[in-house]
């Protein structure tokens, strides 16, 4: 299906191509405020709800608003915690389904909006539900948008877990020591309909969200939730894997995240295929992640251009992955994208140029 | 706390008033048989997921047998929010701990149940304010169609504070929002 209209809200601008311009230019949002590191909206943003509705709006900017009406469209929020900072005040705002509700009261020609809350797969397995909707002839255009806030719910919680890094993180590289929390929102439209879009769309062929059954909060030692989910993909986009030009990673920059994908890389011989991770751009934007990292290969691949890997220098896995470690102009065909999560959630897309 | 088979016991409902739910949970944890030290640590509604599938998995082990490929599509009205305010009274406190924290995600119930019973396949998490058949029915046809899975545990699973309520089913084929509806209702 077509794939298009990417927005982003994010600490670094209010556009993709704005955004994709900071990150070509090396410049990376994370910045220690008060003794926290992360990568932080400023001013302080305390609501969600008024940033998703602000990226879906600036999306829609981008396609021919008459199509959305007039045909069947859906609407699916990806995220975590949703209005998380109105838990211990407002505990009705802090259901989920709060904010498709309140989108769909401003935009009500929306035919239905649904939440979709996998962890830190949550972004990319929406774009890849959304996917499996069209192709079942079940909606016309589906809305994606990916939302979540840094709050101190969650930096707590990850404090806890000593999953932060002490400095900001690193993806794949031989010394990274933890994540770093991110905050941002950002939107894609997907439909059956190339000519809904202002600018060329892109297609998204496929993908698949597979279960490692090993543990809630650590990742497979063989990585087999990530091959199983990789070569299923592979298997649905009908594509061989000496097809693909690059992938973006899941790279949270914790020890054993790290070494679980590259692991999986090795074994599926995909360890020459140029990689990065965006986390050390953005950080962990959870629920956004796998929105906001596809509206950035999106760019990459408009642009024939691959952003290096930031915060990464030197690796020591046992498979040498092909980190791209200085922006690197490629004609980029066919990219795979992967995300992996707490409750042993691994998902993997492919997006290709029309 | 109630529980109820469907005809052919491919689906069960548990529903409660005000009990004390870590009671209910554990007289049903005990009356299961289950042997299963893991549930102990678990949050409630990992907890009601993990013992709605144990009921279902052992009424239908013909059905069951010799496949892993088992999608979960499961839904619920609170999310986690009932250990979200667990974690926050931790915060709070100035007491956090991951074993709490780790449980503020809807979806750790979907990997507790494909743990439990070594499912290695496709699993969603919706939210919504009521059970969404048309969408439960919807994905559980696309994965069936494209042979993503062979079988789905469709359904919902919600807890918060003292009140529960579970709607679990298998589904092996394609299905219609009614058939969901009458299976799960």
């Amino acid at each position: 299906m077509f794939i298009g209209a990417e927005n982003i809200i994010s600490p670094l601008g209010n556009s993709a191509e704005e955004m994709f311009e900071k990150l070509k230019n090396g410049e990376s949002s994370i910045k220690n405020n008060k003794g926290v590191l992360a990568s932080y909206f400023f001013p302080f943003q305390n609501l969600l709800l008024p940033l998703m509705m602000d990226s879906i709006k600036k999306s829609i900017e981008l396609v021919d608003k008459d199509i959305l009406i007039q045909k069947r469209t859906l609407l699916i929020v990806s995220t975590t915690k949703g209005e998380i900072n109105q838990l211990s005040n407002n505990i009705r705002d802090a259901h989920l389904s709060y904010l498709p509700n309140n989108i769909l009261k401003e935009l009500s020609w929306i035919n239905k909006g649904i939440v979709v809350s996998t962890a830190c797969v949550s972004g990319l397995q929406s774009l890849i539900i959304a996917n499996d909707m069209l192709n079942n002839d079940y909606y016309d255009n589906v809305i994606i948008c990916g939302g979540d806030l840094a709050s101190n719910f969650v930096l707590e919680g990850f404090q806890s877990f000593h999953a932060l890094s002490k400095s900001s993180c690193r993806p794949f590289d031989e010394n990274r020591n933890g994540l770093t929390l991110g905050e941002a929102v950002s939107t894609i439209i997907m439909s059956n309909n190339k000519g809904l879009y202002s600018q060329v769309p892109l297609k998204f062929l496929g993908g698949c969200s597979i279960n490692d059954a090993h543990h809630i909060s650590a990742p497979h030692r063989e990585s087999n939730g990530l091959i199983l989910s990789i070569n299923n993909t592979l298997d649905i986009c009908n594509i061989e894997s000496t097809d693909i030009d690059f992938i973006n990673a899941h790279g949270t920059a914790t020890a054993y995240n790290d070494s679980m994908e590259a692991k999986a890389f090795g074994k599926l011989e995909l360890a020459d295929i140029p990689i990065n991770s965006l986390k050390g751009f953005i950080g962990h934007t959870l629920g956004t992640a796998g929105v906001i990292e596809t509206a950035i290969c999106m760019q990459s691949m408009r642009n024939n251009l691959l952003l290096k890997c930031y915060g990464f220098s030197s690796q020591n896995f046992d498979v040498k992955l092909n980190l791209i470690t200085e922006n690197k102009n490629l004609d980029t065909n066919t990219i795979l994208k992967t995300s992996s999560g707490f409750g042993g959630f691994n998902a993997s897309a492919i997006l290709q140029k029309i | 706390m109630s529980i109820s088979f469907n005809k052919l016991k491919t689906s069960v409902q548990i529903s409660q008033g005000s009990n004390i739910i870590e009671d209910s949970l554990k007289e049903l944890y005990y009356k299961l048989d289950l042997n299963y030290p893991k549930f102990f640590k678990m949050d409630n509604l990992c907890k009601l997921g993990v013992l709605g599938a144990e009921l279902l998995v052992k009424e239908n082990q013909e059905i069951l047998k010799g496949k892993v490929d088992i999608g979960i599509i499961l839904q619920n009205k609170s999310s986690s929010l009932d250990s979200d305010i667990k974690h926050q009274a931790k915060i709070d406190e100035d007491t956090v701990s991951p074993a709490v924290f780790v449980y503020t995600l809807p979806n750790i119930v979907i990997g507790e149940i494909s743990i439990k019973h070594k499912w290695n396949s496709e699993g969603v998490f919706f939210v919504d304010k009521e059970i969404d058949y048309e969408l439960l029915s919807q994905y559980s046809n696309i994965l069936l169609k494209e042979a993503r899975t062979k079988l789905n545990l469709i359904g919902w699973v919600d807890v918060f504070k003292n009140q529960l309520s579970l709607q679990f089913c298998f589904v092996e084929s394609e299905i219609t929002t009614d058939k969901l509806e009458s299976l799960l209702g």
